[in-house]
């Protein structure tokens, strides 16, 4: 009887745990239309012009385009030109003018959709957190109990699990080997900000999301892209700029289609190494 | 009951566990080491609306392009790999076709002549992997102004990839060297353009000039003069043309201790503009001074029975570097700028000299003599840490900084068989990028502007 409820339980539990992990990996697959809503701002542009010709017919519509605030440039910020233009004998008298009106158009960073914010939904967690307040059977034996009905069944979901657990072990040797093959192939795109008086403070984090073909699936984000690109340091702006250049230019990244899962998104932590090199 | 609820929940529990373990992280890695590659940039010829517009426009091109080469961290691309033609810099560029030939940013311009006959010089600068406009500005000049506003135009397209400010709209003072008709060596005072344009003498050939010294206004240089048949330090307006000499013996305080047939050797600018320092040959020895250019007073920073040469001043004023044989050999030293608090920054074999500030603050660069050889390094000023090496050769001398203390410029000398052979030379703080300085002939001492508003 007791066998008959724990092999419910574990039969419950198995399709629960379908319901909660299916629908997430179908979400997976769907996460490559979410993004370009994102592209859809790069891509509509793009796109039409990559087809077109020639670009006369958006002549009137692009100065909008370009976009000065992005960087938030401060230094030509000052569009206005106050035109000092007389009374300069042999000095050039040179105005600062944005010729592209700054623009109200959103910076696209933050905006990026979360692939999964099904990983919010595993409320198990706190469920456990609950259980041991009855506590009159030890957790022990409750685990004993159910390998025991697991082995006792023997059915093809437990196979399943063991394979699972096979999977998970190859990840982190396969780990290791992402993150060498990940260096040296962005080491090839970034542009180390060495150069500048105090490399070591130019850190910046990059977050890439790619689709199987190892293509980027929307702009990479750094990491605190505002204080970043704001900075009042302009080497940590240009540092910025770099890995997000060098994250784009690095497309396709080389990486093993069978490891996907893990290499599905990337934290990049460019730190410039002084004496590295 | 309990028992199975219990069970339930561990069975969610270790759901929710594998579940969680699979919700991968996301992939971390560190990267620390890049490349140092120069960035590819195309800068097509900048387009205007009549022959003279679209000549000046190719010009402008031709000395941005230039300039952004010589820095070592760009490559301008071939402009026959060009697959858009730009028409209008008003007009989103086709991103894909400038990525397929590798450039990572694009330059677009246009020349404009009013009717006034004034240049209106107007530039986009695109970022092409981020299919954004880094920057867009537009200069208005009197056309003879032209290079002007190219070399400021690389400026702002060079800060603005690179994060420190541009060198390009500079002058370079130097001492052009040759050979009078009965071989006798001539020393001239030359003034010419970063890039080598607009060469001209600032001194005769009646006598020699060396070691000019930039001030911070850019209209002044300090100079040694042998007009007197003696080294002596100079004052010349560039603008103007008027010259004084500085530091004539006699008078009170400091300047009575002056040796009367003595030298007076490498004044530099304090970073306000206010103040020389000097070394000057006083009864023991040569000595760090100080002179205030309004009051004309001589302060004696330094008394020690050894030389103390070659003062330099921090960018922040409030120290100087110099080099004296105090501890033997000649090694450089850091004091106070009223002389308190001297402290030895190099203690490598071989004679350490020429010290000068970077304008970044944090490294001195020197030249060393050790066996045959000549060395160019760098020191960080507080002494910490190793010396970079950055030139090694037969002769290297007089190290002069760019204006954001990214490349140094040198005087290197090669062994030839009608003797040696003297050319200024520039390289960059990693050691790289080592390019000969585009002077007439052979030159030596070159002193570099700061940037020209």
């Amino acid at each position: 009887m007791r066998g008959l409820v724990l092999s419910l339980f574990v039969h419950v539990g198995i399709i629960a745990g379908g319901f909660i992990y299916l629908p997430r990996m179908s979400h997976v697959l769907e996460s490559a239309p979410i993004v370009p809503v994102e592209l859809v701002t790069l891509a509509d542009t793009t796109n039409i012009r990559a087809a077109r010709p020639d670009p006369e017919p958006v002549e009137d519509e692009v100065p909008e385009e370009t976009i000065d605030d992005v960087i938030a440039e401060p230094v030509d910020a000052p569009a206005p030109e106050p035109d000092p233009v007389e009374a300069e004998p042999e000095i050039i008298d040179t105005e600062p003018e944005t010729p592209a009106e700054p623009d109200p158009e959103p910076v696209d960073e933050d905006p990026e959709p979360e692939p999964e914010p099904v990983e919010a939904d595993p409320a198990p967690p706190p469920e456990r957190r609950r259980d041991p307040e009855p506590a009159e059977p030890s957790l022990d034996d409750i685990l004993g109990d159910l390998s025991r009905s697991i082995a006792e069944n023997r059915d093809p979901q437990t196979a399943d699990d063991g394979a699972r657990r096979n999977a998970v072990g190859n990840g982190e040797e396969m780990t290791a080997t992402l993150q060498v093959m990940l260096r040296s192939h962005l080491a090839r795109c970034w542009r180390a900000s060495l150069d500048a008086p105090e490399p070591d403070e130019l850190a910046v984090q990059l977050v890439l999301d790619l689709d199987r073909n190892g293509e980027l699936t929307g702009p990479p984000r750094l990491t605190d892209q505002s204080r970043v690109l704001n900075s009042p340091n302009p080497y940590l702006r240009v540092a910025g700029e770099r890995a997000l250049r060098a994250a784009v230019q690095c497309q396709p990244y080389p990486l093993p289609p069978e490891a996907y899962s893990q290499w599905r998104q990337i934290e990049v932590n460019f730190s410039p190494s002084l004496y590295g090199g | 009951m309990t028992r199975i609820l219990v069970l339930f929940a561990a069975l969610l529990a270790l759901i929710g566990w594998s579940a969680a373990s699979d919700a991968q992280e996301p992939l971390r890695v560190d990267v620390t080491q890049g490349n140092l590659d120069p960035m590819p940039i195309a800068v097509p010829d900048f387009v205007g609306a009549s022959n003279e517009a679209l000549r000046r426009g190719a010009d402008i091109t031709r000395v941005v392009a230039n300039d952004l080469a010589s820095s070592g961290l760009f490559t301008p691309v071939d402009q026959d790999a060009f697959i858009e033609d730009i028409a209008n810099i008003d007009l989103r560029p086709r991103f894909s076709d400038w990525r397929v030939i590798n450039a990572d940013a694009l330059l677009v311009g246009s020349v404009t002549i009013q009717e006034d006959g004034r240049l209106v010089v107007g530039f986009r600068l695109w970022d092409t992997r981020l299919e954004e406009q880094l920057l867009g500005l537009q200069y208005r000049t009197a056309p003879e102004n032209w290079r002007r506003v190219a070399h400021r135009l690389a400026d702002a397209v060079y800060e603005r990839l690179t994060g420190e400010t541009g060198y390009f709209n500079t002058r370079i003072v130097y001492v052009s060297e040759g050979r009078g008709i009965e071989g006798e060596p001539i020393r001239q005072l030359a003034l010419m353009d970063q890039d080598g344009a607009n060469p001209s003498f600032l001194t005769d050939r009646s006598y020699m000039a060396l070691l000019p010294n930039y001030s911070p206004s850019a209209q002044e240089i300090t100079y040694v003069s042998f007009l007197d048949g003696q080294a002596t330090t100079y004052l010349y307006n560039l603008e103007t043309g008027r010259q004084e000499a500085l530091f004539a013996s006699g008078g009170a305080g400091a300047a009575s201790q002056v040796d009367p047939d003595g030298q007076s050797l490498s004044a530099r600018f304090s970073p306000d503009g206010s103040e020389l320092a000097v070394s000057i040959e006083t009864r023991s020895g040569h000595d760090i001074h100080l002179f205030d250019l309004q009051t004309r007073n001589l302060q004696r920073l330094t008394q020690h029975p050894a030389d103390d040469v070659e003062p330099s001043f921090a960018p922040d004023g409030e120290r100087i570097v110099f080099s004296s044989a105090r501890g033997g050999g000649s090694q450089l030293y850091v004091m106070n700028r009223d002389g308190s608090d001297v402290q030895r920054i190099t203690f490598g074999s071989g004679r350490y000299t020429t010290p000068v500030w970077s304008p970044r603050g944090d490294l001195i660069a020197f030249t060393k003599q050790v066996g045959g050889q000549f060395l160019l390094g760098v020191v960080r000023a507080d002494g910490s840490g190793i010396e970079r090496i950055l030139y090694e050769g037969y002769f290297v001398d007089t190290p002069a900084w760019s204006p954001n203390g990214r490349v140094l410029l040198f005087t290197r000398g090669e062994a030839r068989s009608n003797g040696t052979r003297y050319e200024i030379w520039s390289v960059d703080l990693a050691g790289f990028n080592l390019r000969r300085l585009a002077t007439g002939g052979m030159a030596s001492d070159p002193a570099w502007s700061p940037l020209i508003e």
